[in-house]
């Protein structure tokens, strides 16, 4: 199984590129979007009974797509609800997707629904209490699993592991690849204090299935991921970061709010792409 | 846009503007109420309310090379009032005429010889089947006036609607609904996110899926106002749609 699973990732490699969230506001412009590598569907915005026509001509063209989750709280005292494990799965059975991902969050707890991912606390109680629920997961998911880093703007206290090592350890402890969010890492390395660039040392960034970048903003001396901005020097500097130190299998683009026009979404693809490029020379000692 | 089709195809080489597919969808209130809405998104008009539409800024020179454009332009700043959605339409009408010609040549809506002889053909069905149920109705013992008129009612309708609906050549019909599959993702932006859509892409979502797409989103008022029951020809019934482009509803009002 861990053969077939390492041998899926390394077609995943070739297979992905660049690739962007798909949203109805954005559906024309990634339509014509030349030489997009993948799409990313969130399984949450999409109703069986009635899947956009875009997506399935997507599909029909060939298009990989990645169906994400965001409603599992994987990161929960409870194990994630069957229901939504099996609308993930049916979801991404429809669009033909090869990987499913979800966040290392929870989002309720005691049948409170938070609206919002929210960080776990990073002791080994915890873990023990993820990695069940993880594996657990993907007993029932009929997909590999990509787990995502989100960002925070709090933290529990009683922290026993920083987030990269706790992060690597439960990718390690469950054989699950990594959806590695730059943007999420790079607001709170700025928001905590500490050099994003570090925990990549400590990723397990041969685990990695593809990346996330979006745009934020400074607001009351806090970077905030909003995904409603253009994608910033910072978030890039730390792609290109990522990219000198390994070639990940596909890096897409995140923006879902104030959306851009066509020029504007396709200058951010370019400035992801050309991070990407920079990053690549570091690594092969060429230059751009 | 482009129709492309394989070798021998039904569709092949059939290329056509936002407004030529307007006028195949929905006659002319569609191909001028896409244009309003392109106008609109140019900044050159502004609805003011459902009906009313006012003149925003002058046309840059050259900017407006399609008569429809500018019959509709000269409509909103010739009016010394506010110009009503259904005044715009039945001044620009005529500048849709090469369109109409256009879309014939190509064999894509029916000329007026077929239109004629397709509704006369429609017309002698209909009033078989109405004499048919007079039959029937007197071989079950007689013939009342609440029959004749039940008939009448049941024949007439949809002998009417068919015959207003017939624009379109078995090609056309092929092209608009080969335009519709082809651009569900215009459909899909215009929906969610008009507003990033350029001027020519918006005309092209209002020409090939109607007004109604705007509905509800922030175009909402655009949407509301180029509804075809606002078109000039209510006598119609079931909008413009099955009017052939209000020519055939005997003038508008």
């Amino acid at each position: 199984m861990r053969r077939l699973r390492r041998m899926w990732r390394v077609r995943l490699m070739k297979t992905l590129g660049i690739g962007i969230g798909w949203r109805p506001e954005l559906a024309l412009a990634i339509e014509r979007r030349k030489g997009l590598g993948f799409v990313e569907v969130t399984a949450e915005n999409i109703r069986l009974d009635d899947i956009p026509a875009p997506l399935t001509q997507m599909v029909a063209r060939g298009v990989p797509v990645i169906v994400h989750g965001l409603s599992l709280s994987l990161g929960g005292a409870d194990r994630p609800d069957r229901r939504r494990l099996d609308h993930l799965a049916r979801v991404a059975e429809r669009l033909g997707a090869r990987l499913v991902s979800e966040h290392l969050a929870f989002v309720r707890a005691e049948g409170l629904e938070a609206g919002h991912l929210l960080p776990v606390p990073r002791t080994r109680e915890a873990l023990e209490v993820i990695v069940d629920n993880v594996g657990w997961a993907k007993r029932l998911l009929p997909f590999p699993l990509a787990l995502e880093n989100i960002a925070t703007l709090v933290e529990w206290p009683g922290a026993e592991m920083d987030e990269a090592s706790f992060l690597a350890e439960l990718l390690d402890r469950t054989d699950t690849s990594l959806l590695f969010d730059v943007s999420n890492m790079y607001a709170n390395a700025c928001n905590s204090g500490w050099d994003p660039a570090v925990a990549l040392d400590r990723l397990p960034l041969a685990r990695l299935a593809y990346v996330h970048v979006a745009g934020g903003t400074v607001r009351d001396d806090l970077y905030h991921d909003t995904h409603a901005h253009p994608v910033g020097a910072g978030p890039l500097a730390f792609l290109e970061e990522l990219c000198s130190r390994t070639a990940p299998p596909g890096v897409m683009l995140e923006r879902d709010d104030n959306f851009p026009r066509e020029s504007e979404l396709d200058a951010e693809l370019e400035a992801i792409r050309m991070a990407i490029a920079r990053g690549a020379a570091r690594r092969t000692g060429k230059t751009s | 846009m482009v129709i492309d089709g394989r070798a021998g195809d039904l569709l092949s080489s059939v290329e056509l503007s936002p407004l030529e597919a307007a006028y195949l969808a929905d006659g002319a209130p569609r191909a001028i109420g896409a244009t309003l809405a392109g106008l609109a998104h140019m900044g050159l008009i502004e609805f003011r309310t459902e009906d009313y539409v006012v003149p925003r800024k002058p046309a840059p020179t050259g900017l407006l090379k399609d008569p429809i454009q500018q019959a509709v332009i000269d409509c909103v700043s010739q009016s010394d009032r506010l110009s009503s959605v259904q005044d715009i339409r039945k001044y620009a009408e005529p500048s849709t005429g090469p369109v109409r010609d256009a879309l014939r040549a190509a064999d894509l809506l029916l000329g007026e010889r077929a239109l004629w002889t397709g509704g006369l053909a429609i017309a002698s069905a209909g009033l078989a089947v109405f004499i048919g149920i007079l039959l029937l109705a007197a071989a079950n013992g007689g013939v009342t006036a609440n029959g004749v008129f039940c008939g009448l009612f049941v024949t007439s309708i949809p002998t009417v609607i068919l015959i207003g609906r017939r624009r379109r050549t078995r090609r056309g019909s092929a092209v608009l609904r080969q335009l519709q599959d082809e651009h569900v993702a215009l459909k899909e932006s215009a929906e969610h996110a008009p507003a990033l859509l350029s001027p020519t892409d918006l005309s092209r979502a209002v020409a090939i899926y109607g007004s109604t797409i705007l509905e509800g989103g922030p175009l909402d008022l655009v949407g509301k106002a180029l509804k075809p029951e606002r078109g000039s020809c209510g006598a119609c019934g079931g909008g413009c749609g099955g009017c052939g482009g209000c020519g055939g509803c005997g003038g508008c009002a």
